[in-house]
């Protein structure tokens, strides 16, 4: 039993060293979770059990200079995420790339949720968390803390705008 | 009014509906800033020239948590006579990594907030991205689904550093 703790206190430092690592140059990251929509459907309609609801944590970096919710090839197959369509992207120097859309994937953070769909970048490893999703879900980004936090003018449920 | 005149302000008023269009899109926050060359503000401040002659223009830059610094073009970089100070490995959002320039000192002003920081100056590219750790420095908050900027409301006169 004490050489179980001894075991995984290093680990869990270890764990928090890389975290600290990826937090680097002002850039903020969020835990999301990522879940495959497709299968809560299923799920509520009895097909499959909850357990067997498709999904993963992740740390998403807050990236408000792209559109969309942009996900590496390995969570597209975790997911198990069909093809929707294709877009263009284009990033900061200009260059365009054609990007593969799948979902419908729901976003939770904290207590908000959003279902978008997703971008799908090659040779990525990193989920960048974009400003639609971020809009729905009606969050804030404060870059000093590098955190995201929800809006606290409507800290209990999403205020969207109908005007 | 002659033809010429009529001519030139239905271009200006295309040109800026044309404009409207492409900066307010997919939920992207801009930013009205004003860039300012830091050589020129150190050069005021010992009286070697008069305030007018501060070299400063004023953009709308896109609020971009994704990236570190503040990125200008090369046409910035030009009119705020910018030296190079260094070399710098930028990497883009497909992996790929690219070799930019590092200029600066430029001081960066958003409503009551400003920020001095170097700039890097991405080739082929026609927009000002406003990266994170200009936005720490100015103590701002991104509003996106307003698409604003704002300076942080618990502390609004000055920004408020962490110290610890």
């Amino acid at each position: 039993m004490v050489n179980f703790r001894v075991g995984i206190l290093p680990a869990l430092l270890i764990s928090r060293l890389m975290e600290m690592k990826t937090e680097n140059m002002g850039i903020t990251y969020a835990e999301i979770e990522l879940i495959r929509s497709d299968d809560r459907a299923l799920f509520r309609e009895g097909y499959i059990r909850e357990d067997q609801i498709k999904s993963v944590k992740v740390r998403a970096m807050v990236d408000s200079g792209s559109s969309m919710l942009a996900i590496p090839e390995s969570i597209k197959n975790q997911l198990n995420l069909l093809k929707l369509d294709e877009k263009q992207a284009e990033l900061a120097d200009g260059s365009i790339l054609r990007l593969e859309i799948v979902g419908p994937i729901e976003i939770r953070f904290e207590n908000r949720i959003a279902t978008v769909s997703a971008m799908v970048v090659p040779n990525s490893n990193v989920v960048l968390l974009g400003a639609i999703p971020m809009q729905d879900m009606d969050v804030l980004i404060d870059p000093k803390r590098e955190r995201l936090i929800v809006n606290p003018e409507s800290p209990d449920i999403a205020r969207m705008l109908l005007k | 009014m002659s033809i010429q005149k009529v001519q030139i302000l239905l271009e200006c008023f295309l040109s800026s509906v044309d404009l409207g269009k492409n900066r307010k899109k997919m939920g992207i926050t801009y930013a009205e800033i004003e860039l300012i060359s830091g050589d020129d503000v150190a050069l005021h401040r010992r009286g070697y020239i008069p305030e007018d002659q501060i070299k400063s223009m004023k953009v709308k830059a896109l609020v971009d948590s994704g990236a570190s610094l503040l990125i200008i073009t090369e046409y910035i970089k030009n009119q705020l006579n910018l030296l190079k100070i260094d070399e710098q490995q930028a990497e883009l959002a497909d992996g790929s990594v690219m070799d930019v320039e590092v200029v600066g000192p430029v001081e960066i002003r958003f409503e009551n907030r400003k920020a001095i920081v170097s700039a890097m100056v991405l080739p082929n590219s026609k927009v000002v991205l406003l990266g994170a750790i200009p936005m720490q420095s100015m103590d701002v908050l991104i509003d996106l689904k307003q698409e604003n900027l704002i300076v942080n409301p618990k502390s609004p006169d000055t920004a408020r550093m962490f110290l610890k």
